[in-house]
């Protein structure tokens, strides 16, 4: 490719820019607390970890398919790093939570931002060793991939317990943290299905296995998605009692949230479900990307309905932090060049005949 | 396997050595089989004195009215699980190790389910009732409580044994048409009616490939949401320990857990005994060793979170629960529990353990245990201990529960020991393809 | 008038089959029997989907309306409220129509299966001669030659 790829130091400072500008404008433009930041910051945790986890899945299943496109999905690691500091930032935001006014052994400000940052930061640590494992093709790479899918359970279980959950304390669904690490998979996977797209635009791509693989694979998380959404609902439907139900209700049956629950499960489970059931689709790649813009679309509605019965949003800030933090992830993306340099997706990761 | 002549002969000696294990059985099979079916037979005799002296002689009242036979209905059910598993999602997987394991995982499949099935039977008490869970027209106008999760039980066991039936029947009629190759006189007979007159031709391989993926595309979710649905049959309650999200995959990953434990469990004496060393290998153990090791991960997330988040939510009814399976009655069981299933299975990070059949197989007894102690410590502390203190009692299995747990196991071995003399145990046809690539 | 070759791999099997291929004789007229789907065979003779995705797919949908329709009949012929529960309790049916969708859609695959090879062939049943053997065999027809 004749265009000149981004450098480390390019990439360093775009994400101390972002980082800084979204810092800036959440401690001193915007005062008065609101849910904005945290659910820019929730999606876009999810789709870094969601990528990488992706990847270090097939380290450790030797999924050969998965190989053209490591690269590109480690690439996002160091934002890692990006979001574990931006965690912190919620601390400005504390307000949104009720609990911070009273708080408990667990839910106290700074046991909630210290073990929320440790965790992150963890799970950057344990993605550069894999990563760094990968480009030296070592043979305990496996390992660190193991470390990593276990950090990367913990880390989203406590984004969805600590960030979204107490929102509405004490409301408790022990497989929230569940759904949000399938989640992120998924969205690594749309993430994983976009990429194969713009690689797909260079007509001696090879990849057309790859991209039906992955297709595969996002039905199937799909569909897992939303059995998982429907055993948490079902759960709670049919119990049916009071310290539970309301969070479900507000959320699925009374209106405008009734209506963004449905669009999001049209998005991510009904219309990729039908689409991707279809044998020749799952080779065309604009139609694809398609399908993974709309599971992304979907789940970011997702994360709204979550937060919006009891915090407010701007929309126009989301807006900005949202588009700031995706281009960052598209700039790493681009920039894989830099973070894992050629030659070490092919030799690293394949143990041939699987 | 490089040359065409070594493969040739690679196929004749796969055929030969893996047919040869249905030959004329020796002392020892009949020794143990004879076991199996007198403990097959005590249970049935038990379970005739229960039908005769009523419910009363096990240890179920109130306010435990649910206990061992539950347990081992959801044990069972748990085993069938993972022979699914390891059948259909590994072919959609491709994984290559598979072929080695996969028929003995779908008889046990087979198997497991038959046994579950029982349980409902044996606990109804009324027997003669049972066909009170079919939707059937009556002239009292009377239909099934279609919201009840007993009744998604009824639907979800049945299909699960159908489809697990078919899909094993399917995978086998190549190996079958290859046995009718080996037998004689009635056997031979036997086994061609039961591979339809298969001959491999085009049009055939075409539609069985068709047929086969669509079978494993189902089963696939059937192991999600058949175990999902049996675990409803408590987080539809509202009990505090029973009435929790979690319990679909949950129950889902326990299940492959105890499932792939009991496939060790088998295949480990079966290999040695129908001589198979070459087509199992220690490289497969690892594989499957390593599904053994993620599943209990998964299961001790859940413990955590289950644990955790009952201390999170202040409510005094979840805290109360919880405090009761740690410390109260049934501590034992729990600490047994949290020991065979999350301690015991993290050896298996240590490769050379990985790799040792011994070790493996001990470790799939214990697994097996802790296993059947969670669903007992799940099922008997919720109920024993629920919101009203008037209410609480104990639930203490009698003679009687336990002669019938393990005449279960005794069936279960049965039926599995008769499989290995009258069906290919591994997967002939698949071998060869494999080995071909 | 049917031509025979036997072969006992595989490699030698795909070469002559290429080769009757390659040298016209016409597709329909030839059949393979092998030890284990070939998917080269695919390729070369017949690389038309197996039509068993029909039966199938008609079978998973009848299973799932038959899901819905027959537990809302008979809520509503006899209408009694467990729970609190609506009459017509949608979340509890979708469970009894995932698992009759399941159930009827396999079910109508094997029987598509059946049909689609004209199984159970009783001839082959009750006779010896013809067997599913560990060779790899093309067969071919050949028409009557004026």
């Amino acid at each position: 490719m004749s265009k000149p790829s981004l450098s480390t130091r390019n990439l360093v400072f775009a994400a101390v820019i972002v980082g800084a500008v979204i810092a800036a404008v959440e401690l001193f433009l915007r005062r008065t607390p609101d849910a904005t930041f945290l659910v820019a910051l929730t999606y876009t945790t999810a789709i870094v970890e969601g990528c990488v986890a992706l990847a270090a899945t097939g380290e450790l299943s030797k999924g050969v398919w998965l190989i053209p496109i490591k690269r590109e999905l480690y690439s996002v690691y160091p934002l890692l790093l990006v979001v574990a500091f931006l965690s912190l930032l919620l601390g400005a935001k504390i307000e949104i939570y009720g609990w911070s006014e009273q708080p408990n052994g667990w839910l106290n400000v700074r046991f909630f931002l210290a073990r929320n940052f440790v965790v992150l930061f963890l799970t950057f640590l344990a993605a550069r060793k894999l990563v760094t494992a990968v480009r030296r093709g070592s043979p305990h790479k496996n390992r660190y991939a193991a470390f990593y899918i276990a950090l990367f359970i913990v880390s989203q279980s406590l984004v969805a317990f600590d960030w979204i959950m107490s929102l509405e304390y004490p409301w408790v669904s022990t497989l929230f943290g569940g759904y949000f690490f399938i989640e992120s998979f998924l969205i690594g996977l749309a993430v994983a299905t976009l990429i194969l797209f713009f690689r797909m635009r260079d007509p001696s791509h090879g990849l057309t296995e790859t991209l039906r693989d992955t297709a595969k694979m996002m039905f199937a998380f799909s569909v897992m998605w939303v059995g998982f959404f429907f055993a948490q609902f079902l759960v709670i439907w049919y119990g049916n009692i009071p310290e539970e139900v309301g969070y479900v209700f507000t959320r699925v049956k009374e209106p405008p949230y009734a209506g963004l629950s449905r669009a999001v499960i049209v998005s991510v489970w009904v219309i990729p479900f039908a689409v991707l059931l279809s044998r020749p689709l799952k080779t065309v790649a604009p139609v694809m990307a398609g399908v993974a813009s709309l599971i992304a679309a979907g789940l970011f509605i997702e994360k709204l309905v979550l937060v919006l019965p009891v915090a407010r949003v701007s929309p126009p800030a989301l807006a900005i932090e949202v588009v700031l933090l995706l281009s960052l992830v598209g700039a790493f993306i681009a920039g894989r060049d830099s973070i894992v340099p050629q030659g070490v997706g092919a030799a690293g990761g394949n143990e041939a005949g699987g | 396997m490089s040359s065409a002549e070594e493969k040739v002969q690679y196929h004749r000696l796969v055929e030969e050595e893996v047919l040869a294990g249905m030959r004329k059985p020796r002392r020892a099979y009949w020794v143990t089989l004879l076991g199996c079916l007198g403990l097959a037979a005590l249970g049935a005799v038990l379970w005739g004195y229960q039908i005769k002296k009523g419910m009363g002689v096990s240890g179920l009242n109130n306010p435990v009215g649910w206990g061992t036979y539950i347990t081992n209905f959801v044990f069972w059910v748990g085993i069938a699980h993972s022979g699914t598993l390891i059948s259909a999602v590994l072919f959609l997987f491709r994984a290559k190790f598979r072929g080695a394991f996969n028929r003995s995982a779908e008889a046990m499949t087979v198997f497991a389910v038959m046994t579950a099935g029982l349980f409902p039977l044996i606990h109804l008490g009324r027997v003669w009732h049972f066909y009170w869970l079919l939707p059937y027209p009556n002239q009292r106008l009377l239909w099934v409580n279609f919201r009840s999760p007993l009744m998604w039980d009824v639907f979800a066991v049945s299909t699960y044994f159908t489809i697990s039936a078919v899909f094993f029947y399917v995978g086998m009629i190549p190996d079958l048409a290859i046995a009718k190759r080996f037998e004689k006189g009635m056997r031979k007979r036997l086994y061609s009616a039961l591979s339809l007159g298969w001959v491999g031709s085009f049009r055939q391989w075409k539609h069985y490939n068709k047929l086969y993926l669509f079978l494993a595309a189902f089963a696939t979710p059937l192991v999600v949401s058949v175990h999902s649905i049996v675990s409803w049959d408590f987080a539809m309650s509202i009990l505090p320990g029973w009435h929790t999200t979690i319990f679909a995959p949950y129950f889902v990953a326990g299940a492959i857990f105890s499932g792939t434990a009991m496939v060790i469990t088998l295949v480990v004496p079966m290999r040695k005994l129908v001589g198979l060393e070459r087509y199992i290998t220690i490289d497969h153990f690892e594989s499957i060793a390593k599904i053994l090791l993620f599943t209990s991960l998964l299961v001790t997330y859940s413990y955590i979170v289950e644990f955790g988040l009952a201390a999170y939510s202040g409510s005094v009814y979840e805290k109360g629960t919880f405090l009761y399976r740690l410390t109260g009655d049934y501590r034992y069981l729990y600490w047994g529990m949290l020991f065979c299933n999350s301690i015991v299975p993290l050896t298996l990070l240590v490769r050379r353990w990985r790799r040792n059949i011994p070790f493996l197989f001990g470790l799939s007894i214990f697994v097996n245990i802790g296993m059947w102690l969670e669903r007992f410590v799940i099922i008997v502390t919720s109920m024993a201990r629920d919101f009203d203190p008037y209410s609480w009692g104990i639930y203490r299995p009698r003679l009687i529960e336990a002669g019938i747990a393990l005449a279960s196991f005794g069936f279960f071995f049965a039926a599995f020991l008769i499989f290995t003399k009258a069906f290919p145990v591994v997967a002939v046809t698949e071998l060869k393809e494999v080995a071909d690539e | 008038m049917i031509d025979r070759y036997s072969f006992d791999a595989k490699g030698a099997f795909l070469d002559k089959l290429d080769e009757l291929v390659k040298s016209g004789v016409p597709r329909k007229s030839i059949n393979t029997f092998t030890p284990y789907p070939v998917h080269e065979t695919e390729e070369l003779l017949d690389r038309s989907q197996s039509a068993v995705r029909f039966f199938t797919g008609v079978g998973a949908v009848a299973g799932c309306v038959a899901g819905f329709a027959f537990t809302i009949y008979t809520v509503l012929s006899w209408p009694l409220i467990t729970g609190g529960k609506e009459i017509v309790s949608v979340n509890a049916f979708i469970v009894i129509a995932y698992e009759l969708m399941i159930l009827v859609g396999g079910l109508a695959a094997f029987a598509g299966f059946l049909f689609l090879t004209r199984l159970p062939v009783f001839r082959n049943i009750l006779s010896d001669s013809v067997e599913f053997s560990r060779k790899f065999e093309i067969t071919v027809e050949r028409g009557e030659r004026s």
